[in-house]
Formats: structure tokens, C-alpha cells, sequence
């Protein structure tokens, strides 16, 4: 059958119209790579889905591109679900994509999970194994390009923050069949030839074949066999390598690797003022409170006491002296009433008093003895006489019973 | 004199110390005896931090294992030399 000569716009509209009624492609799944991806400013996403040997164009209107739960991006493995149909003014066809996921069965991926599952399986994700950060790392050793952004990233930030660490860049490729190798180098020339506190190992952002060499298993044992730890800031944010569960200390970006590995100074010099405050206001807060113990014990009723028993026995003794001198003056005084009283019995009693009244006293001299009787003068004794004004020396001439 | 403290050693000691003494726990004898150690560590952690001195180094290894090593100086925060 001959036909008459078509116009482009017949032609394409027919395939179009062919594609478009087609059982299969009305509704496909494709899975591939996803490359050239652009989102335009209208919302709507351009790309291509490839695999080893061919490359399919895919448009996804702004709608759909909204509902999707990422955003695709160079070298991800994709799952797109849609139509095929044709764009008719550049005779392209091409798969209009409703809905997409990320295909979890890439080869990557594939290996990744597998070579992930495995290192779990030895343990080498183990919190136990993971090695503490110094808080203040005096060396830090970085392993990545010397001359990617990462590093200086990295040393601009640890000096922003710190300035006070000696930082050594061990220039490694990050990318390509021969990074893996000159990484695991770079981790063990810092464990064997120069020591640092804390190594950083990463790059920045690229795709996933670009980051590929942190998910080698050999950067994966060096890491794990590092005695020093290690920070791992492959990529960006949503970035996840074989490094970063392995690595003592994931970083999701290289500031943010910086900013783990050295504190600000300013923080430490705070937090140490901070804690010098605390120690002397907790030692003289402890020194009051003794004081006012002291002070609450010297004033307790208890501790009074004593004292008071003193001022009570003070005054007791106070009285008692009191009533002591009373007593006295009233003795006294008795004794002398008495004395005086004595005094006048004895002065009549006193020979001297008779001898005043006229009578006379006879003393022996010898004996100094008063006569009282006459058998004590015997015929010619001396004997004393006594006057009230004098004696009288007299010789007995005879002594008769009267 | 025992060996010397590292920073996060003396840091953390001085922490405990802290927490000893606002405890209250401590018998007054010992109390101060932590605090003078406190104010030592407090010192000795100031100085280190006056001592230190930052700088970058550049460490290319060629596959024979010969190490070249270039410093880099720093000039200031922005200005690496880069």
C-alpha cells in the first residue's frame, strides 16, 4: 500500500498516538541510573535513566516531583514508574515519570549492603569498639586531597574554633581505583610514623561512584584497625559510606568534622573559669556552713547549760558568802556580849577588888601559893601579906584553928 | 610528683572535684585539701592552654614511600595560604 508523503508533525503525532495506546508502555516500571539531572525553575525534572549500554530521557511534572520522599540526584539508583510517549516537537521519546523510588537492588548497592552486612557481622560497627574522642587533640591528622575544599573546610575550622592544634594533611586521592589504597596509607602513616591524637578522613560532595572509595572494605579495616580515632566526613548530609559506620566518628560534613574534633576555645576557657567559680563557692559555701554550725552549736541549749550552772553557783556562793558574814557578825557580836559579860563576873571575882575593899590576901612566897587554911602556916614561916597598896613580909608566931 | 595530667585528665578531675565539694560530703580537712588541688589543676590547665601553638603541614607520599613534607603558614583565620 502507498501511502502520500507525511509531514514530520504526522509522523511523530502517529507514533505518538502508537506509543501512547500501547498495552506495556502505557505502564511501566523502569529501573536504572539516574543522570543529567536537572529541576527546572518550573518545578518540572529533566533527566535520563541509564544503565550500562543505554540511556532512556524521563520527564517528571512538578506535581509528582513534589510528592517525591527524596530528591534524585547523579548516579542514584532509581525505580520510575510511568508512560512512555512522545515529546512531538524534537521526535523524542520519552518516559513520563508519576511516581519514583530509589531502587534498593542497584549493583552498587548491592555490594554496598552486602560488604556493610559483613563488617557488622565482625563487629566492626560495634559501639564497644568505638574509641573516645580527645576533648583537646594537640596533633590532628587529616587524610583527603590537599586540594579539594574539604580540607580547607577543615583547617579553617578547627583554627577558627581552636587555633591551637598542629594540623597534618596527608594528601590522598579521594576518588578513582587508587584512592582506597593511598587512604589506608594515610590512616596507617599516622598510626606508624606520625602520631596524632585524632584523624580525619573524607572528601566533599560528589557522586555516589565519586565517594565509592570510602566503601571499600580496605579503608573499611583500616579504619577498624586504627589505634587512633578516627572521624569519617564523606560527602554531604545525606551521604552514608562504609567509612561513616565504621569510623569512630561520623562528621556530615567537613566543618562539621572540624567542629567535632576540637572544641571552641572560648567554651573551654568558659567552662574552666566556670569550674574554678564553682570550686571556691562550693568550698566557702562549706566553710559558712561549718561556721554556722560552730555558731548554732556555741549557742545550744546544751552547750548553755554548763555556763549557766556556773552563774547559778556563782550566786549561789554569792549568797552563801552573804549569809556567811551575817552569821559571823552575829557570832561575834554574842562572843563579845558574853566576853563582856565574863569580863564583869571575872573583875568581881579579882582578889584585887577584895584587897580594895580592905581585906588582905596571904601568899607563901616559897610555893607562891595562897594561905587558905592555917595548917599551911607553920610557927615561924615566912609568908606575904598582901595589900591593896603593897605586901607585907610577917613571920607566923603561932597558928591556931580559929 | 606523679606524671603529668592530659588535658582531659585534669579537666575531668577538675569536674570531680567540683561535684565532691558541692556534695558536701567531704570532711572539712579534705574539702580543702580537694579545693587547693582544684585551683592547681585550674592553673596548671590555663598554662597548658597558653603554651599551645597551631600550624599546618602538608604530607605527600610518593609510591616508593618517600615522604615530602611543605609547612603551611598561617596567617589568620581566612587567609591559609591556599
Amino acid at each position: 500500500m502507498e501511502i502520500r508523503a507525511l509531514s514530520v508533525s504526522e509522523v511523530n503525532g502517529y507514533i505518538k498516538k502508537a506509543l501512547s495506546t500501547d498495552p506495556i508502555l502505557s505502564g511501566i516500571s523502569v529501573k536504572g541510573e539516574v543522570s543529567n539531572c536537572k529541576l527546572h525553575s518550573s518545578g518540572h525534572l529533566y533527566f535520563s535513566l541509564k544503565d550500562s549500554s543505554s540511556r532512556l530521557r524521563c520527564i517528571m511534572f512538578r506535581e509528582a516531583v513534589k510528592r517525591l520522599s527524596f530528591m534524585p540526584a547523579e548516579g542514584m539508583k532509581v525505580l520510575a514508574r510511568g508512560g512512555i510517549s512522545v515529546y512531538e516537537r524534537d521526535g523524542q521519546y520519552q518516559l513520563y515519570v508519576r511516581d519514583m523510588s530509589q531502587d534498593g537492588l542497584g549493583e552498587l548497592y548491592e555490594a554496598f549492603e552486602r560488604l556493610k552486612k559483613s563488617l557488622e557481622l565482625k563487629g566492626y560497627f560495634d559501639e564497644a569498639n568505638k574509641k573516645k574522642l580527645p576533648l583537646i587533640p594537640k596533633r590532628i591528622g587529616v587524610v583527603t586531597s590537599a586540594e579539594g575544599a574539604a580540607v580547607r573546610d577543615i583547617i579553617t575550622t578547627i583554627n577558627r574554633r581552636w587555633g591551637k592544634a598542629e594540623i597534618l594533611v596527608y594528601n590522598s586521592l579521594v576518588q578513582g581505583d587508587r584512592a582506597p589504597e593511598q587512604i589506608c596509607r594515610g590512616i596507617q602513616y599516622f598510626n606508624e610514623t606520625e602520631p596524632v591524637d585524632v584523624i580525619i578522613i573524607g572528601r566533599g560532595g560528589g557522586s555516589i561512584e565519586e565517594l565509592w572509595a570510602f566503601n571499600d572494605e580496605r579503608v573499611a579495616r583500616a579504619i577498624f584497625e586504627s589505634i587512633i580515632p578516627v572521624v569519617s566526613s564523606v560527602g554531604h548530609q545525606t551521604d552514608f559510606t562504609i567509612a561513616d559506620f565504621v569510623a569512630d566518628l561520623r562528621a556530615p560534613t567537613p566543618t562539621a568534622a572540624g567542629e567535632l574534633v576540637v572544641p571552641e576555645l572560648r567554651q573551654v576557657n568558659t567552662r574552666l573559669t566556670e569550674t574554678r567559680v564553682r570550686i571556691k563557692t562550693a568550698v566557702e559555701k562549706r566553710i559558712k556552713f561549718e561556721r554556722l554550725k560552730l555558731d548554732r552549736i556555741r549557742d545550744s541549749y546544751g552547750f548553755r547549760q554548763p555556763v549557766d550552772r556556773v552563774i547559778q553557783m556563782g550566786q549561789q556562793a554569792d549568797e552563801g558568802q552573804e549569809r556567811l558574814i551575817r552569821a559571823m557578825g552575829r557570832y561575834m557580836q554574842n562572843l563579845r556580849q558574853t566576853l563582856d559579860k565574863r569580863t564583869a563576873m571575872l573583875n568581881g571575882l579579882s582578889p584585887m577588888a577584895v584587897l580594895e575593899r580592905g581585906y588582905a590576901v596571904v601568899r607563901d612566897p616559897q610555893t607562891g601559893k595562897t594561905v587558905k587554911s592555917v595548917v599551911q602556916a607553920g610557927k615561924d614561916n615566912r609568908l606575904d601579906v598582901l595589900l591593896k597598896d603593897g605586901i607585907i613580909n610577917v613571920k607566923v608566931i603561932e597558928a591556931k584553928r580559929g | 610528683m606523679e606524671r603529668e595530667l592530659s588535658f582531659e585528665e585534669a579537666m575531668d578531675r577538675m569536674e570531680e572535684i567540683v561535684a565532691l565539694l558541692e556534695d558536701g560530703e567531704l570532711a572539712l580537712d579534705k574539702s580543702l585539701e580537694v579545693f587547693e588541688e582544684g585551683i592547681r589543676l585550674y592553673r596548671y590547665l590555663t598554662k597548658k592552654l597558653e603554651k599551645v601553638e597551631g600550624r599546618v603541614r602538608i604530607i605527600m607520599e610518593d609510591q616508593d614511600g618517600a615522604v615530602e613534607k611543605t609547612d603551611l603558614k598561617m596567617k589568620g583565620d581566612r587567609d591559609l595560604g591556599f
